[in-house]
């Protein structure tokens, strides 16, 4: 380093972002931080100079073991669905309708505060009817009508578990493994982790919906990138004309004026970086430099004029309008160019209060589309190695909230001990169902898979050593699992 | 703070011992040798320059060892090697000192105790060169190439002679020893061990060092050895540190490997459970292609090269795994981008590495197929939406590896088209949506190739 560079990085330490100025103080020799700071930058911009990196190349270089899935859709119901109510047969809560939970069923565990001054815990019966389906002979609710119709293609987990009981942490808790906002999600791990496949796209995209149903909170920190740079947070598409707000290039303006414009704005935030080693300065850069390449990409994607009627007729009426369906529609159209990470949340699942009259509606906007969004993958020859995921941050209590006998008004309540996720494609092990509940739904008897089990069960579908992928912030190595998580290999195919 | 950057300094200085013990070394052997040119007639002249050199090899050995008291501060420096170095090197610069002072006090040219001095100062740089060389470059560097009969000589084992043949390979022996003394060795052997860890000999890898047994037989898990061999090359705990030569993909897994199956030796490969390893355990042995049970062996590292021609030309290419660089190659990220020349020519170039294709959506045409025909590695291939027609696909039956092929969206694909892949043995899955292939084609395949999973799209219905 040049010493009339050192003295003006001794000088303008006013302006050093805080965090850089803390890495930096905190190493005593500034470019040295810098480097540690930007380890990722400087591997791959190392790795560029000297050929050994790739466009788009994530930390790991290539996954640890051959990936089975290679690109992942993640359908979120958010609020969550009742398990014994779509994919968990109880036929103990038929018989027992009405009557209070055996004691030796419910136990000592905790329950929310929302049932707490409840004196009885009365059960109450599947909403709909089951049968079985397929050559699997899988059990689904009435509720799924669709969704009945590609069992023998999904994996059933049933054993799911999770340690947090409220929506917004227990969201966050599946997508980070903490129930804490700042730390990574998993798109944000898969992209630093593997690169994209596709430089004119987001690798990450998040599409958010509501339902009929009650609504509750999700914030962007649910899809965020936490400690590592902000460039890898979810980037997410509006519902309605304009996904991406601004995309288009404004009126008067040529498309190469706007490039000079965009290439001066990054030119002076260069300068900048060199004085601040910021850097958050990198993710403003590689962000404007999205988005104007997502000038073309995004309203070619996200274009289905062109799409046959039958497909549209797959996904239902509703994909012709803005919404959860239109939306699987476009995450199939997102894979099938590459991109890695596709995390819808549909909202409106939260039954504390008129299940029997949210479920059904609720059930009915999701079940066409999502059945429709593992045929069409099958059919393109996508469902090889793309991942399909859906489930909610939990399941809820076979028992009700509310008065039984007032069928317009009681619930169901948050149950984290027990609750139903099922994956297709992306080499799972397609027609399997792995654990079961009891006879009521309540508890697990039979092999367990907690969050971060299923996290790391994820991550080695893409190819992922959960133990290997890892950043280094405040002073330890953070990763997706923590230091938790079994990869659960009855799931594999 | 200022105490370890003080510290940290005389580290930094410390290790241009290592350049500066040549200088002394060359001074002495001069001045040496001089002393007793000097004597000869004719060149008694040469003597002059006695006084000076006598001062250069005592301040050089002086400051050598001053510089390597300053390396030995840094730590990891114990065993009989170390000691003998340090003890000897001082005697070297006292001796050297003791020359000066003796030539500076007489002018007398013959002397028994000059002369004594002069050749016991050279036997001692000898001596302390030699242990110095061995705390360097491990204790074996010398007689690493020596025959048989010196080896003897100077007490060593025997050298191993080359595996020829597989199966009687010693698995720790001709496998896992040579790795470690290739790359771990100079750092951690019985002389010099950093971090208090030895990977010398089998007993020293079971015992470890500070961080725990090096090798859990059983358990690579568990074994700090196989931990930091194999975390990313840019974390703290990674070996070999400060960017030495790391074990490749490949040596890394058969490590991993032989702590798994409980780190046998004292035995042969061909007594072992091996199957998945052996073309790794080939490669690492160089005997290439003698092994029947598996025969896809194949380098781990990805040529960069041709991952660059492939980007160049427009592809997005992915090494396939970290021990598998095999290609995925893909179009997908652009569609409607043309398939031109440039793209097939760089598919061309990497005609063996490429495992995965897709291609859809990019006007690929049926004389293009002749090109990725010849892709011999290829497992899949997407042609989804182009304009291959059936003269096209008599070119695929050359694929001898693909096991999934999608013609999603090729109208001019047709049943006597698809009932030529009827011959491909190895196809599993053959997608034809959107294709103009009928029941009656579908049905006629199905009927030859029961094993193969045709798919003619989704007929849609909820149950």
């Amino acid at each position: 380093m040049s010493k009339k560079r050192m003295q003006r990085e001794t000088l303008d330490v006013r302006r050093l972002a805080r965090r850089a100025f803390l890495q930096q103080a905190s190493y005593g020799l500034g470019g040295l931080a810098l480097w540690h700071l930007l380890g990722l930058e400087t591997s791959s911009a190392a790795g560029e100079a000297n050929g050994t990196a790739h466009l788009g190349q994530g930390v790991l270089g290539a996954p640890h073991f051959p990936p089975s899935a290679r690109r992942v859709i993640y359908l979120h119901m958010y609020g969550a669905v009742s398990h014994v109510d779509s994919f968990d047969y109880c036929q103990e809560l038929e018989r027992m309708h009405g009557q209070q939970i055996p004691p030796s069923v419910m136990g000592e565990g905790r329950v929310s505060t929302m049932v707490k001054g409840q004196t009885r815990f009365p059960l109450v019966r599947n909403l709909r009817p089951f049968a079985q389906h397929g050559e699997c002979g899988a059990w689904v609710s009435e509720f799924f009508p669709y969704v009945a119709g590609i069992v023998d293609d999904l994996c059933f987990v049933k054993s799911m578990h999770t340690d947090q009981v409220n929506h917004n942490p227990a969201a966050q808790f599946f997508q980070s493994g903490f129930q804490l906002a700042g730390r990574p999600s998993i798109g944000a791990w898969l992209h630093y982790g593997l690169g994209t496949d596709n430089n004119n796209l987001p690798a990450y995209i998040v599409m958010n919906t509501m339902g009929p149903g009650m609504g509750q909170n999700i914030d962007s920190g649910i899809y965020g990138s936490g400690f590592l740079p902000s460039h890898f947070q979810g980037v997410q598409f509006m519902n309605g004309a304009e996904p991406v707000h601004h995309v288009g290039i404004p009126a008067g303006l040529s498309s190469a004026d706007q490039g000079e414009d965009i290439e001066a704005i990054i030119s002076l935030a260069r300068a900048q970086q060199d004085i601040s080693n910021d850097p958050e300065i990198t993710s403003r850069i590689r962000t404007y430099e999205m988005a104007y390449r997502m000038q073309s990409s995004v309203p070619e994607v996200t274009d289905i004029s062109r799409e046959p009627s039958s497909v549209l007729d797959m996904y239902g009426p509703d994909v012709m309008r803005p919404g959860f369906a239109r939306n699987c529609l476009l995450a199939r159209r997102l894979v099938e160019r590459d991109v890695k990470f596709v995390q819808l949340f549909h909202n409106g699942w939260d039954a504390h209060f008129e299940i029997e009259l949210s479920h059904p509606e609720m059930a009915r906007t999701v079940d066409q589309p999502v059945a429709a969004l593992v045929k069409d993958l099958k059919q393109r020859g996508l469902l090889e190695d793309t991942l399909v995921i859906f489930g909610s941050e939990f399941g809820r209590t076979p028992f009700s909230q509310g008065d039984i006998n007032n069928p317009a008004s009681y619930g169901r309540d948050h149950h984290p001990y027990a609750f139903t996720y099922w994956l297709a494609g992306g080499g799972v092990n397609a027609g399997y169902t792995h654990g079961a509940s009891d006879d009521f739904g309540y508890n697990i008897v039979q092999d367990p898979v907690h969050v971060h089990d299923f996290n790391a069960t994820l991550l080695r579908l893409l190819g992922i050593d959960h133990e290997r992928l890892t950043f280094r912030f405040q002073g330890r190595d953070y990763r997706l699992t923590d230091v938790h998580g079994h990869m659960v290999e009855d799931i594999l195919a | 703070m200022t105490g370890s950057r003080t510290l940290d300094f005389l580290f930094f200085l410390g290790r241009f011992h290592v350049l500066a013990v040549h200088l002394p070394i060359g001074v002495i052997l001069v001045t040496v040798a001089l002393t007793f040119v000097a004597r000869v007639r004719g060149y008694r002249r040469a003597g002059f320059a006695l006084p000076f050199l006598w001062a250069s090899s005592a301040v050089s050995a002086m400051a050598t060892v001053t510089l390597g008291y300053m390396h030995y501060l840094e730590g990891g420096f114990e065993g009989f090697s170390a000691t003998a170095h340090m003890i000897l090197g001082t005697g070297v610069a006292a001796t050297a000192t003791l020359a000066w002072v003796l030539h500076a006090r007489s002018k007398a040219t013959y002397s028994v105790v000059k002369t004594c001095v002069s050749v016991g100062l050279l036997v001692l740089v000898t001596i302390t060169g030699h242990y110095g060389g061995n705390l360097t470059h491990g204790p074996t560097y010398l007689t690493e190439y020596a025959p048989n009969g010196i080896r003897a000589m100077a007490g060593l084992e025997r050298r191993r002679p080359p595996v020829t043949e597989f199966a009687a390979a010693d698995p720790y022996l001709d496998v896992v020893r040579p790795m470690m003394r290739t790359r771990c060795s100079s750092c951690h052997n019985d002389e010099q061990r950093r971090a208090q860890l030895s990977l010398w000999t089998y007993q020293a890898m079971l015992v470890g060092g500070e961080s725990g047994p090096a090798s859990v037989p059983g358990d690579a898990e568990a074994s700090e050895l196989f931990r930091r061999i194999s975390l990313p090359q840019d974390h703290d705990d990674f070996m070999p540190a400060n960017g030495k030569t790391p074990l490749t993909a490949m040596e890394t897994e058969v490590i991993g490997w032989w702590i798994e199956t409980g780190a046998p030796t004292q035995t042969t490969l061909g007594e072992l459970e091996i199957a998945e390893v052996q073309p790794l355990l080939e490669r690492v042995l160089d005997l290439e292609a003698t092994g029947t049970l598996v025969t896809d062996a194949r380098a781990l590292d990805v040529d960069d090269a041709l991952v660059n021609e492939l980007q160049i030309a427009g592809f997005q290419a992915r090494q396939r795994s970290m021990s598998d660089p095999r290609l995925i190659v893909s179009l997908a990220h652009s569609p409607e981008i043309a398939m031109v020349n440039a793209h097939l020519q760089a598919l061309a170039g990497a005609r063996d590495q490429v495992v995965e294709l897709n291609v859809r959506q990019s006007r690929v045409a049926d004389d293009q197929l002749a090109v990725l025909a010849t892709l011999s590695s290829l497992t899949r291939l997407s042609l989804d939406f182009n304009a291959i027609t059936d003269e096209g696909l008599t070119e695929m039956t050359r694929l001898e590896e693909l096991v999934s092929l999608s013609l999603v969206g090729n109208p001019g694909v047709t049943d006597e088209g698809v009932a030529v892949l009827a011959s491909l043995q190895s196809l599993q899955r053959l997608y034809l949506w959107q294709t103009g292939v009928t029941e009656a084609g579908i049905a006629e395949l199905r009927s030859r190739r029961p094993d193969l999973i045709v798919d003619p799209g989704a007929v849609w219905t909820a149950e």
